[in-house]
Formats: structure tokens, C-alpha cells, sequence
């Protein structure tokens, strides 16, 4: 590692020099290989000058290795040397295959490898077919150049083996205002110093009196006291709390509200929240292969944590990229900083990619990417392909990090589906955890009971309803007997003889066979993938005759199969039904129908079609001819017939056999009679999930699949996702990006332009202990000014730099660059204590400036800022998707304020979507936006439509649209209305009028009493109302409650209700 | 509360003053370009001129999930014919998606239609019958072989970040001309395989995220888009309440002067308010003709259901939505079964697609309508197992139609097999910028600034086929 350092600093003056001849011979630079090519022959770069090598790498690099490396490497590479070829080298390259050489250095037209890519001797290559115009002119041209290979000639500096030329960071670069250090200024003079509540006001006004513009007037105290709640809790305040502060006439009355809500365990909800935005956090993976991130929650917890306990940054920033080396007694604390580390496992990954080696450095990607945009800001995985176009972040630097990722492990196996790590907890779970597991696990037990009894009831009801239909559609199905299934009948004395087959046992065909998962104790066939997936059984029966064909199966899909019986086809639908699950619990009879059989030895044949059901057995039983001659319907057929289910047809045959009559032909009397017979006598069966409707069934299985999982849960230490070192490696620069065309080896180090190039990694270490203290250091001129700022930002809508997540020089520039450092520099000093700059941010007087300025400063402004960037003004904001959704429980009375825990039912790793179904996860539930599943791809609706952004990308600033769709969900949604119900209710239990109701809907949606004017409004609402459903609601009582739920759901509907000032 | 009563300020009681009240020119003539801008958060959908002059003003994409096979489509390859049982002659891919053996011959024959002689498989012998509408681009290639790279790429065109999709860069570079609808509609799309990130606005702003209607597992005669009905109030109470809240939100408005966010969102609860008249009623084909129906297959079995997601991809082109898609969900992955599994999954949608480019030709619609047509890959012309073919993302077939492309015309070629794309390869990114600049976009300039970079559907590639235009 020192050697390269050595040669690489070695190298960093000739390059400059080779950059400025660059400049200097642009002319010649520009104009291109071609004009170079006068020498023909000219055999190496080394005798050219800089530039003009400089030059030819670029080409090389450009347009002749990555087409080497697309279309010739794999067989004439570092692992086939088909015909004895390889184009990996210029020396290989001049030494030619078998046949001798392949490339005269300088002449194409004698080149037998042009001719070959020419399509104009007797080798065409490549192979597959003939390259685009343009790429065959450029391996001509390199050959007639030469075939120089820059790898042979290191004029390029430290770019040994041809990777593109050293990135020189120049002093212009270096002193890019976000690198430079933070140095705190003094805070400025300003003329009203009277308005001045600390120095924060004094950089703000500055600012504003250099403009000629004034601070707009005190926010009056209910503005202050929704907009500071909704800012640390992200509630609204109760009527009660507004009332207590306008009333509260102590000169620290402020003060004590800011440490009140500072206090509050909804402080980290929120607070945690803005960081998750920006650490990417889901429930669920996301892009190809959806499956649960089941203990993603606990890194969720651990952050709300962390903020509430007011931990310092600085170690916050360590745990997340390292906490897992951070070792300490304290148990507690070593399982927070093992679950932190879930800030590198919670990307989004192509679980599914079979390009492994692309998988394993699209990962480290994503962890780059996170990593360098959440603490400094930067967009290092620009660097992955090239140096960066705007920033002076070198490809190396990009590999440099990506070794440290190397180092570290992430996955437990990126086999396909890949599968990331866990690690378990030092402890148990704690005596809340298993209060809420256990609590969980009685709500799914009692979901349970309510799904079956609701659906045992069902049947029933139906069967009453039905009864008479049902012994006709029987009586039909008995006389021919066939498609009822035996299956579930136990055979009694002189039965016919049934034939079993255990689909497992076939004599011919390929298919795959699983006892231990989806066939676990029975055996089931399921794909072979790559396979044929036919199969043969024979089956022999004692006689001649028609006989039953029944299968067992499980599937939570529809896979039909198609099924052939001596060689003719008999179903191309066979076992099609969505029996709710893929495993035993799901196995289902079903009958296949009535064939024809021969004495003795017959072929059953299967035939995948796409991917087959888990079948477990066929059974086959003799049936007799219909007894009236007529011909044979099936039980489906018999079914719609007469409205009726197939599972309770089945149940009426039976009934129906014993009857007398057929009960068509019986008077209205006697079929009544006969009906409530069946009625009576008819009783739900031990297992009675056959007789249940789809829908029903498919609850049920869900019920008792989330029973299941939970109780798996119960049964297992809690893991956490998280990673740990592995054999540390460096990584080689991937030319770019590409996998399979590798340059130099990168030591391991931090970004050149803040000077981690120059920190030294211990070689038993990935290094990422080293990263997050580098990261985390006071002197990191990023990592504190790009966290303020998102606090910043937090309480003025917009950060004092406008683009959070990018610092570099496409970022904005800071509005307020002093205030900027003067913030940063107080955050390290205070011990990079959040609620310290909380506090501070919140006592000036520039927080609580009203949201209109006075019309002098709106004209002046309007001009020289319109967009408010000096603060004259504090501006309107929309809340945000969970703040919304919580204030309109929090209004209706029903919002459940439990901290942390999960809202996720999906097992770990198991599918939350798939091709035919949506999002597994329910969003009833009356919790914290916060606690509701994000699944990736299939994000709960009403957040996708207020903004939530992509739960797949860093996002520090979301953004604020107005469209239709939010306006449907606030009009139409079931969820919206039902919290208009309720908040109607809460005011109707709590006041006596409706002027005191409408006086306290003001005061609970917008924290200020309704003028004399509004509440004569709402009043004529609520007649105007009532009135038109006098013709159609008879019931006074319900047509004023509608007309309350109606104004109620326009409260929660409003601007007023949204925005805050 | 005394403070909440302001009294009325200059800009405000201008405002009041405007004959149009709360419009948009308005606004701007009062706040100057700047704001006039950030006002325009009130309508990211409005129509938006293209940069050069458009051959196609709306896209409609057949989407056919699982991979349809080229060499058994719109491919012929007679040496794959010849040469069926001996090994591929050359190297397969480094990455492949599963082993697969030798040659397979297709066991469909082609024939030539139309004045063109544009060679079909009997797979599709309705829409051969429109084989001189057809622009099959022969030469289509990517790299990922594995359903959801796949579908991220193409719908897209990446399979390695969450980046926004075809639609909603469309809708983002053009608005969309029926301001009661979404821009971007996708018909029961799939919701495996990336699912929502197939149709989603990624970092765009939301107003340019697909609006599905239903998804793969809804039949699509129930399909409808979320919320579009309220469950109890009646069109008339919901009327009042609507003119309720307008009367709140514009007297909130007036207290506070202009904010143009605010006035965005009272047009919003407008717009929601046409949208729940206009789109059921689009949803309802009852008012087609026996022919129209017919023609889509819609009735019968086994088109009735792709029948009626192309009827409505007509009716909604025809009502001004920018880009529909329509999607045959995850089918054509034939691994196995190729024979019964491509026969029948053609049989459910030939006819309905014929019917759909019939119809918009009938209309006169095809002329700026371009219609996209293909899988996430092709599949392999070497076999799985005796009758299956893998994934195959190195080379296969999507075709176009209408919106300015040759009609009956082949682009590119695969090699003899149909392995790889050979000549005139044409990238996913190439078949971006082509179809961006059939819709008068140049792909290198639609970009959207995120995260402090630009961004492109084209990422740092894609190249403009102008063969294919005619």
C-alpha cells in the first residue's frame, strides 16, 4: 500500500504538467487520432509527448477497450484463449493466436483481425454479428496508430493498467466553499438590535437591512403554538394546550413550550422521521423481488430513540457505519449500535440480478451513495463510471471507498433470491417488545376467531337462503354421482376400490419433488426450473369403466396444469385454483372429472404449463352411470346452474341422495318442506374452510398465515439487520463501472479533496470504524454544516443551502453562508447536541416572525427576493403526508400514540407484492404515520399521493405538489370519512349546540376560535344540509349527524387544516 | 384571534377586482415571471409545446409481461429452422438466466401480409393483417436477463436505480391535453417486478406518476382508478359541500393575499370534482357499437379481457391522456410449455391489438398515436428442456406503429439464430430517444435536475433511429 502511495503522489506533478500541455496543445489535442496516424507504425506511446499520449489513452479508453472488453474478452480473454487468442494485452495482441499474428501494428489492411471484423476473410468475429460502422473504424484506427495500450506506457500517471487518467484536483477545486473549513464569524452589527433575540437574528437581519427589507411582525400566539408543535411532535396542539399558552402571560412562557415539546417521546417521532427520509428507510426491498424487511423497524426505533435521548451526532453518524465496532459493556447500548448499522442493509437490491459480481458492486453503490449524501452531501457514485464531471471526486476515490464496502459484509448470500444479514441481539427481547408481540399475537388469534365465525356464519345464512335451490342443484349432482368428491369420505365396506398415487412416486418425466418446505411431511412435485416439467404415472385399476379423477394440491396462484389420460388430453386447466396457500396447510381435493379407463395398466400424464401447483396425490374411484340416462354435467356445471356454490352443492348431493323425489317436480310445499329439511339437518363440518366463499377463505388463510408468522416470530431471538467486517480487501478500479474490465488496485482511504487520501487504514481493518470517525471529526468541513442545515430547513421549510443532498458545485449556494458556519461551528461546540440547536433556532426572533411581512417590505421584497431565501417572512407550509394523516386522527379523537413497535404482518424475506397481488400491509390501523409499513413499489397510497417521495433514494427535502388525486383521497376515502364520523361524534358527545360544536371544531382543526361570521356559515351549512335529505333520510337524528360528519370532513378538508403558517 | 381578521391589503383587494378571479394569467400578469413559475405548481399538467415539430402526439405501450419469443413472432429465422437440435455455433452470453440446450426450431410457420410481405408468425395472424402499419425493430437489446431488471429497464431504463418511467418523463416533457384526466394511465398493470416503480414518478414531481386503473389480478371490466367515487354522498350533497369548502378556502385566501399554493389546491378539489364525472364515464364502453366491440374481441373468450384494455387504451388516447399503457400480465414466460403457452397467450391478444390499430387507423388517430409493442426481452432461440425458451435480453423483437414510423417495415437484424441483435442494434436507450423524438423531444434535453444532478431517461446513452421514421 505504501509503494502505491508512493508512486501515485509521484506521479501528481507530470500530470499536471500533462494537463496543462493538454490545454496548451488543444488544437492538436481536439483534432482527433486520425492526424495523429501520420507515423504509421509508431509502435509505442512512450516516445510521444504527454499530451499526445494523454490523448491516444483517451481514445484507447474510450472507444477501443470497453468494445475489446464487450465483444472479444470473453473468448479471447483472461479465462478462454479460444484459438488460442488473447486481446487482453497489447503484448497478446501482437503475439497473435495459433495462426500466428493478428495484428500488424500499424497496417489494418494486413491485420488479420480487422479482416476478421470487416466480415471480409474467412474468420467473422465477432460472431454473433458484425460490429457497428463506427466501432470497426475505430479498431482500425487504433491499429493503424499502432495499438497502443496505454497499460504498456505509464505517461498517464498513476493509472497503471489503462484506466482513464489521474483526476487532478485543482486549487480552485480544493477551495470549493462547502471544503473549506468551518471558521465561526462574530455575529454582525445590525441597526435594530432590539429585535435581535440571539445571534442567529443578528446574521438574519444583516442579511435583510443590507436589502432595505424589514422582518415581517410577530406570529400571534396560536400561529406559534400550532407551528412549533407541528414542528417537534408534527401534532397539532389540543385546545386545551393552545389556551394554556395564549393565556400564559410568564415571560418564559415560550421557553416552557419549547421544552415541553422538546421533552415529548413525539419529538424523536418526527424528528426520526426527517432522518429516515434522508437514510432511505422501507419495510421492504423494493425494485425486482419485493420481500419484507420484517426487523427493518428496529432500525427505525433506534433512530426515534436517538433523538429523543438527544444523542450527540457525532456518535450518531459513527453507529450507523460502524456501530458494530464500537465495542461496550453496556448491553443496551451494544444492541443500538448493532441495529444503527441497519442504515447500510436498508438499500434497495437486485435480489434477483444474475450477474453476480454487478450485484455485489451495485450494492456497495447504494451504500456509497447513502453514506456520502446523508453526512457530507456529496454525489460520490457519480465517480463509479468516471472521475466525477463537477466535482473533484476521482474514480479512485469512489474504489478507495468501495473497498472499505468490500471489506464488509452485507449479504448472508446474493444467490438467487439474495439474502441480506442478520444478526441477533445480544439480549432478549424487552418486556415491552414481547407486551406487543404478545398483544399482536392475541389480536391475530382473535382476527382469527372472527374471520371463521363470520365465515361460519356466512354458510349458514347461505344454506337457509338457499335451501331450496340447493337440493334441487343436489338432488342433480346425486344421480350422477361423479364430481362429488370422496376424497375427504372415509371408504366404507364394499366401496369400490380407490386408487392412490403419490404425485412424487411418477414412472417417467422430470419434474421437481420437495418433502421438506412446500411438500413438507407429504410430498409434493413442484418445478424443476430448467426442466421439462412433464411426468408420467402409471395407474392400474381392477376394471374397465368411468372412473373419478380427483387431485391434491396447494397453490396460492393460479397454475393450471394440463393433464392427459391415455395419451388424450383431458383438462389444459387442471388444478387451477388459488387454494390460499403453497404449503400443506393450503393442500385442497378437487375433482378433475369423470373419464373413461381401461382394465389394467393406464397413463396419467402432466404437463406444466409455466409453473405448476404443489400436487400431492391423484386419486381415482369408480362412479356409475347416471341413473336417469341423462347425460353428465359437472359439478360446476350443475352449480351456476342453480346459483349455488360448488362446495355446498356437494354438501346437498349428499342430502339430496337419500331423498325420494327428485325435488324439481315437487309442489311449492312439499320442495319448502324438503328444503328446510336440509336446512335443519345440515351442520358445518369439522373442517368447514371448503364450504367458505374465496373471498372468506382467502381471510381466513391470511388470518391464520399472520398467526403463524407471528408466533414464528415469538419462537426466535430478534435479529436485527446488520453488517460486520469480513476479510478485508481493496478493491481494483472497475473501468467504467464495468465488472469485467478491472484496473488498478485502490488502497483504502477517504475523499482526496477533504484529505482522506492521506489517513492510513490498519490492513486488518475494513475501515469502516476510520470512515465514520473521519466523517465524524469536528474538522469535517461537511458533515456538521450539512446537518444544520436539515435542521435549519426543519423549521423554515427551506435549508439556508437549497439543495440538502448536494453540496458540490451543482448544489446551491448558501443564502446565508455566515450563519451557515455560525450554526455549524455552535452544533460541535454544544457537543453536536440536536435539541440544544433546537432551542436556539426556536428562541429568535426570526422563528417567530409572522408568515405575512408588512406591505412595505412585500413590495420590496417582491423584487429583491421574492422567494424569501433572506428570511423576511416565515413561509406557509403544506404538512407533509404522516403529519396530515395524524392530525386527522388526532382532530377525530382517534389517534393511537404507542411508540415504535411494527405495523408489518409479512414474514421476513417473504413477498410483500407479487404479479397478482398488492400490499400485503394494512394501513387501518390508527397509529403514527410514522409506524405504517413502507413497502417500496407499492408505497400505502395516501402517502404516494401527499408527497412521501421514494422510499428508495436519500431524499432531505421533500417536495410540496397539489394534485387531483390528494383531493379524491380527502373527498372520497373511506378513511377520511370515517375520521369526519368520528370527529362529528367527538363534538357532538362534547358539546351541547351546534354553535359550541362548530366554536370547538374551530378550536381542535385550527387552534383559534370561528368568527361570528364562520359559525353563522357552518350553521347554514348544517340546515342547508339537513334540508335536502329530508326526502330521502326519514331519520332526524342521522340527517343531522350526516350534516355534522359533513362539515366536519370539510374541516379536515381545508387549507386552513393543511397549511401551516 | 383578533390578529386572524386582517384587514384587506392592496394585492388583496386587486386580486378581488380581477374579472377572472383566481386564473392563472392573471396571477402571473400580478407576481412577474418568478412566481408566476412556482404558481405553476397549480398545474404541472398543462400542455407543454415540444421542442421540435411532433410526428406522435400520445403514446400507447402493449406491454406483454414474461418475455414473448422473437424467433416465434415477428423473427423468421431459417437456419434456426435448419439447424434445429445442434448447438448454438457460438458463445453465449456470460450472464444467462438459466442453462439452456441446442437449437430449437419455432413451430410456427411465417407468412408474409400485406403490400409490405412483412413476414408474422401464425401466432399473430390478426394483427399480420396490419403488418403494413408495423415498424418491427428486429434489432432490440438490453442486458439484464431477469424479469425485474428487465421491466425496470424498459419501463425506465434502468435497471439499477429507482428512476422515473417512460410515461412520466413524457408526461413531464409534454403536459397532457385533458385536463379532467391523469396525463399517464396504466390498465391492470403488474404489480410484481418492480410493480408501482414500473409506472412511477420516481423523483418527478407526484402529478407525473402512472394512475393505474385496477392492477393484474382485476378482471378489467371492475377496474377503476382509486377514490374516483364517493361512497355515500350523492353528487348533488357532495356538490354543496365542494362549493362549502371553496367559499372557507377562498375566504382563507383573501385573509392572506395571494399564495398561489393555496389557489392550487382550491382548483385541485375542482379538478377531482370533473375527474369523478369524466373517468367513470370513459370506464363505460356500454355506449360502443356492436362492431367496436366485436372488432376488439370484447364479449368473447379468450379476448374479452385484453379486448377491453385495449378499447379503453383508446378511449382514453382519444380523450387526450398522454401515455397509456396497457399490459398483458406475466404470461409469455414460457420456460416450458412454449407451444400451448405462446398459442394461447396470442390468442388473447391478437385480435384485440389488431382491433385496437384498426380502430385508431379508422379514427384517424394512428397517424399521431404511437403504439409500442413488446416484452421486458425476447427469449432464446436455444432450447429448456424439449419446448421452452429462457430469457434472452441480447436480442429481440418489439415492434411500433402509427405516430410517424415506417409501416410496414423491419429495422435491424439479429443474427441467424435470433440470439443477438446483429445490425442497426438498438439499445433501450435508443428506442427511448426514438420514441421522445416521434414526440418532438430531443432525449439528451428532457432533463430534470434532482439531487443536484440532471437527469435523463437516456441516462448518458440512447441514439435517435432515424431509419425507422418515415
Amino acid at each position: 500500500m505504501l509503494k502505491e502511495l508512493t508512486i501515485a503522489s509521484m506521479h501528481r506533478i507530470p500530470i499536471t504538467i500533462c494537463a496543462g500541455f493538454i490545454v496548451l496543445l488543444g488544437a492538436s489535442a481536439l483534432a482527433g487520432p486520425r492526424d495523429q496516424a501520420v507515423n504509421p507504425g509508431k509502435p509505442a506511446a512512450s516516445q510521444l509527448s504527454p499530451a499526445a499520449a494523454a490523448e491516444q489513452s483517451a481514445f484507447f479508453e474510450s472507444r477501443v477497450r470497453p468494445l475489446l472488453s464487450a465483444q472479444c474478452f470473453q473468448c479471447h480473454g483472461a479465462e478462454n484463449q479460444r484459438g488460442g487468442l488473447r486481446l487482453d494485452s497489447r503484448e497478446a495482441v501482437l503475439k497473435g493466436g495459433a495462426k500466428g499474428e493478428d495484428v500488424v501494428a500499424g497496417d489494418p489492411d494486413r491485420s488479420r483481425l480487422i479482416a476478421a471484423v470487416r466480415y471480409d476473410g474467412p474468420i467473422n468475429m465477432p460472431p454473433a454479428g458484425k460490429l457497428r460502422p463506427e466501432e470497426i473504424a475505430a479498431l482500425t484506427e487504433w491499429v493503424k496508430i499502432g495499438a497502443p495500450w496505454p497499460a504498456a506506457a505509464p505517461v498517464t500517471g498513476g493509472a497503471a493498467k489503462g484506466q482513464a487518467a489521474d483526476m487532478v484536483l485543482t486549487a480552485a477545486q480544493r477551495d470549493f466553499w462547502s471544503f473549506c473549513p468551518v471558521i465561526k464569524p462574530a455575529a454582525p452589527r445590525v441597526k435594530d438590535a432590539g429585535w435581535c433575540a440571539n445571534a442567529i437574528d443578528r446574521f438574519v437581519l444583516a442579511r435583510l437591512e443590507a436589502k432595505g427589507l424589514k422582518p415581517a411582525p410577530p406570529a400571534d400566539r396560536r400561529t406559534l403554538i400550532r407551528r412549533v408543535s407541528f414542528d417537534l411532535t408534527g401534532l397539532p396542539p389540543t385546545p386545551d394546550e393552545v389556551e394554556a399558552f395564549v393565556n400564559d402571560r410568564s415571560p418564559n412562557a415560550w421557553q416552557r413550550l419549547i421544552d415541553r415539546l422538546l421533552a415529548s417521546p413525539h419529538y424523536g417521532e418526527r424528528w426520526g422521521r426527517h432522518w429516515l427520509d434522508v437514510a432511505r428507510y422501507a419495510d421492504s426491498n423494493g425494485l425486482d423481488e419485493n420481500v419484507a424487511f420484517a426487523n427493518a423497524y428496529r432500525y427505525r426505533d433506534y433512530v426515534v430513540k436517538a433523538f429523543n435521548e438527544d444523542k450527540p451526532y457525532d456518535q450518531f453518524v459513527c453507529e450507523q457505519l460502524a456501530g458494530d465496532l464500537m465495542p461496550t459493556e453496556d448491553e443496551a447500548l451494544r444492541n443500538d449500535r448493532l441495529t444503527a448499522t441497519g442504515f447500510l442493509s436498508l438499500g434497495p437490491k437486485l435480489l434477483a440480478e444474475p450477474d453476480k459480481p454487478k450485484m455485489v458492486m451495485d450494492i456497495i453503490d447504494e451504500q456509497i451513495e447513502v453514506t456520502s449524501k446523508a453526512f457530507l452531501g456529496l454525489t460520490v457514485t457519480c465517480a463509479r463510471c468516471h472521475n466525477h464531471k463537477f466535482d473533484p471526486i476521482p474514480t479512485k476515490d469512489y474504489y478507495a471507498l468501495a473497498g472499505i464496502f468490500k471489506s464488509t459484509k452485507t449479504m448472508s448470500n446474493v444467490a438467487t433470491v439474495a439474502m441480506w444479514q442478520e444478526r441477533p441481539l445480544h439480549s432478549r427481547r424487552s418486556d415491552a417488545e414481547v407486551a406487543a408481540l404478545e398483544a399482536q399475537i392475541r389480536d391475530a388469534q382473535a382476527s382469527l376467531d372472527r374471520a371463521k365465525a363470520a365465515a361460519n356464519a356466512a354458510v349458514l345464512s347461505e344454506v337457509r337462503a338457499n335451501a331450496a335451490n340447493l337440493v334441487k342443484a343436489g338432488w342433480e349432482l346425486a344421480q350422477q354421482g361423479e364430481p362429488i368428491s370422496i376424497a375427504d369420505t372415509p371408504a366404507r365396506p364394499g366401496d369400490p376400490p380407490r386408487t392412490v398415487i403419490e404425485a412424487v412416486r411418477f414412472n417417467r418425466g422430470d419434474i421437481g419433488r420437495d418433502v421438506d418446505s412446500y411438500g413438507k411431511g407429504i410430498g409434493g412435485i413442484i418445478l424443476n426450473v430448467g426442466g421439462a416439467n412433464r411426468v408420467e404415472w402409471d395407474v392400474d385399476v381392477p376394471a374397465a369403466g368411468d372412473y373419478r379423477l380427483e387431485v391434491r394440491y396447494a397453490s396460492a396462484q393460479v397454475r393450471p396444469v394440463r393433464l392427459l389420460l391415455n395419451g388424450k388430453l383431458i383438462r389444459t386447466d387442471a388444478a387451477a385454483q388459488n387454494t390460499g396457500s403453497f404449503f400443506p396447510d393450503g393442500q385442497r381435493w378437487e375433482v378433475v372429472g369423470r373419464y373413461p379407463m381401461l382394465a389394467g395398466r393406464n397413463v396419467l400424464r402432466l404437463e406444466a404449463i409455466g409453473v405448476p401447483p404443489h400436487i400431492n396425490r391423484f386419486l381415482f374411484s369408480p362412479v356409475q352411470p347416471r341413473r336417469d340416462g341423462r347425460p353428465i354435467e359437472s359439478a360446476a356445471q350443475i352449480a351456476s346452474r342453480f346459483s349455488v356454490s360448488v362446495p355446498l352443492l356437494r354438501a346437498a348431493a349428499r342430502f339430496a341422495a337419500s331423498e325420494k323425489q327428485d325435488p324439481s317436480t315437487l309442489n311449492p310445499a312439499d320442495l319448502a318442506a324438503a328444503a328446510s329439511r336440509f336446512a335443519d339437518r345440515f351442520a358445518l363440518p369439522d373442517a368447514p374452510e371448503p364450504l367458505y366463499a374465496d373471498g372468506q377463505r382467502r381471510a381466513l388463510v391470511r388470518a391464520q398465515k399472520s398467526l403463524a408468522d407471528l408466533r414464528d416470530r415469538e419462537s426466535k431471538p430478534p435479529t436485527v439487520m446488520a453488517v460486520e467486517d469480513t476479510k478485508p480487501e481493496n478493491c481494483r478500479v472497475h473501468i467504467r463501472g464495468d465488472t469485467q474490465n478491472l484496473g488498478d488496485e485502490v488502497p483504502r482511504h477517504f475523499l482526496t479533496v477533504l484529505g482522506g487520501d492521506r489517513v492510513t487504514i490498519d490492513a486488518g481493518h475494513s475501515g469502516r470504524l476510520e470512515l465514520a470517525k473521519w466523517i465524524a471529526r469536528p474538522e469535517n468541513p461537511l458533515t456538521a454544516r450539512v446537518e444544520v442545515n436539515r435542521i435549519w430547513q426543519g423549521h423554515f421549510g427551506a435549508g439556508l443551502v437549497q439543495t440538502p443532498d448536494n453540496w458540490g458545485f451543482l448544489g446551491l449556494r448558501p443564502t446565508n453562508p455566515e450563519l451557515l458556519d455560525w450554526l455549524a461551528a455552535t452544533f460541535v461546540e454544544q457537543c453536536w447536541s440536536v435539541k440544544k440547536l433546537h432551542r436556539l433556532i426556536l428562541m429568535s426572533s426570526a422563528y417567530k416572525m409572522g408568515s405575512q411581512a408588512d406591505a412595505k417590505t412585500e413590495a420590496i421584497a417582491a423584487k429583491a427576493d421574492p422567494e424569501d431565501t433572506l428570511l423576511w417572512k416565515i413561509p406557509r407550509r403544506r404538512l407533509e403526508a404522516e403529519p396530515f394523516r395524524d392530525a386527522l386522527l388526532f382532530v377525530a379523537g382517534k389517534l393511537d400514540l404507542t411508540v415504535g413497535g411494527t405495523l408489518l404482518t409479512t414474514k421476513n424475506h417473504d413477498y410483500v407484492t407479487n404479479d397478482q397481488s398488492g400490499n400485503a400491509a394494512s394501513y387501518n390501523a390508527n397509529r403514527r404515520g410514522l409506524y405504517l409499513p413502507i413497502i417500496r413499489n407499492a408505497l400505502y397510497d395516501m402517502f404516494q399521493a401527499f408527497d412521501y417521495g421514494d422510499p428508495s433514494m436519500v431524499n432531505a427535502k421533500r417536495s410540496t405538489t397539489t394534485v387531483a388525486p390528494q383531493a379524491l383521497f380527502v373527498m372520497n376515502s373511506p378513511f377520511v370519512i370515517e375520521q369526519a364520523r368520528a370527529f362529528a361524534a367527538a363534538l357532538r358527545a362534547e358539546a351541547p349546540d351546534d354553535a359550541s360544536r362548530i366554536r370547538l371544531a374551530y378550536l381542535r382543526a385550527y387552534s383559534r376560535p370561528p368568527t361570528s361570521e364562520e359559525t353563522r356559515r357552518a350553521q347554514a351549512y348544517l340546515t342547508a344540509y339537513t334540508g335536502k335529505l329530508a326526502s330521502t333520510e326519514p331519520d332526524s337524528g342521522k340527517r343531522s349527524e350526516a350534516a355534522m360528519a359533513s362539515l366536519c370532513q370539510l374541516f379536515l378538508a381545508s387549507n386552513e387544516f393543511i397549511y401551516v403558517n | 384571534m383578533s390578529k386572524h381578521v386582517i384587514q384587506p391589503k392592496t394585492r388583496r383587494e386587486a386580486l378581488k377586482t380581477m374579472s377572472g378571479g383566481f386564473g392563472m394569467l392573471a396571477l402571473a400578469g400580478l407576481l412577474g415571471e418568478e412566481q408566476a413559475r412556482a404558481a405553476s405548481v397549480a398545474n404541472p399538467l398543462a400542455v407543454r409545446s415540444p421542442m421540435f415539430p411532433a410526428r406522435a402526439k400520445r403514446i400507447i405501450f402493449l406491454f406483454m409481461h414474461g418475455g414473448p419469443s422473437q424467433v416465434d413472432t415477428f423473427d423468421p429465422k431459417p437456419l434456426l429452422t435448419r439447424d434445429n437440435g445442434k448447438p448454438l455455433p457460438f458463445a453465449k452470453p456470460r450472464v444467462q438466466f438459466a442453462q439452456t440446450g441446442n437449437l430449437l426450431a419455432s413451430p410456427w410457420q411465417f407468412k408474409q401480409y400485406g403490400q409490405s410481405g412483412l413476414p408474422v408468425s401464425d401466432l399473430f395472424p390478426h394483427v399480420g393483417g396490419m403488418a403494413d402499419e408495423l415498424c418491427v425493430l428486429r434489432s432490440m437489446y438490453g442486458s439484464n436477463p431477469a424479469h425485474g431488471g428487465a421491466l425496470l429497464a424498459i419501463h425506465t431504463g434502468s435497471d439499477t436505480f429507482v428512476r422515473p418511467s417512460m410515461g412520466s418523463w413524457i408526461t413531464y416533457g409534454l403536459g397532457t391535453e385533458n385536463q379532467s384526466l391523469p396525463g399517464f394511465v396504466t390498465i391492470c398493470p403488474t404489480l410484481g417486478h418492480g410493480g408501482v416503480q414500473n409506472w412511477s414518478s420516481a423523483f418527478l414531481p407526484a402529478a407525473y406518476q402512472g394512475t393505474p386503473i385496477g392492477n393484474a389480478s382485476i378482471p378489467a371490466k371492475n377496474a377503476q382508478v382509486s377514490y374516483i367515487k364517493n361512497p355515500d354522498a350523492t353528487p348533488d350533497l357532495q356538490r354543496m359541500q365542494l362549493d362549502m369548502l371553496k367559499e372557507m378556502n377562498e375566504d382563507q385566501l383573501r385573509h392572506y393575499g395571494v399564495d398561489p399554493q393555496l389557489e392550487g389546491r382550491i382548483q385541485s378539489f375542482e379538478l377531482a370534482f370533473r375527474m369523478q364525472t369524466v373517468a367513470p364515464e370513459l370506464m363505460d364502453i356500454s355506449g360502443e357499437s356492436k362492431a367496436t366491440l366485436d372488432l376488439y374481441g370484447v364479449g368473447e373468450n379468450p379476448t374479452d379481457n385484453f379486448g377491453r384494455q385495449c378499447l379503453l387504451a383508446r378511449r382514453f388516447s382519444e380523450r387526450g391522456v398522454r401515455f397509456v399503457q396497457v399490459t398483458h400480465s406475466y404470461k409469455w414466460d414460457q420456460h416450458g410449455d412454449l407451444r400451448n403457452g405462446h398459442s394461447h397467450n396470442a390468442l388473447e391478444v391478437d385480435k384485440p391489438i389488431a382491433g385496437l390499430l384498426h380502430d385508431l387507423k379508422a379514427r384517424g388517430l394512428l397517424d399521431d398515436t404511437l403504439v409500442l409493442w413488446g416484452g421486458e426481452f425476447g427469449r432464446t432461440p436455444t432450447a429448456q428442456g424439449t419446448d421452452g425458451r429462457d430469457h434472452n435480453p441480447h436480442g429481440y423483437s418489439m415492434w411500433l406503429a402509427g405516430g410517424g414510423v415506417k409501416g410496414g417495415f423491419a429495422y435491424g437484424a439479429t443474427d441467424d439464430y435470433g440470439y443477438y441483435a446483429a445490425e442497426n442494434k438498438m439499445h433501450i436507450h435508443d428506442l427511448h430517444a426514438t420514441m421522445l423524438h416521434l414526440l418532438g423531444i430531443d432525449h439528451t434535453r428532457l432533463t430534470y435536475r434532482y439531487g443536484g444532478r440532471d437527469y435523463r431517461l437516456t441516462d448518458v446513452a440512447g441514439e435517435v433511429a432515424h431509419g425507422i421514421i418515415a
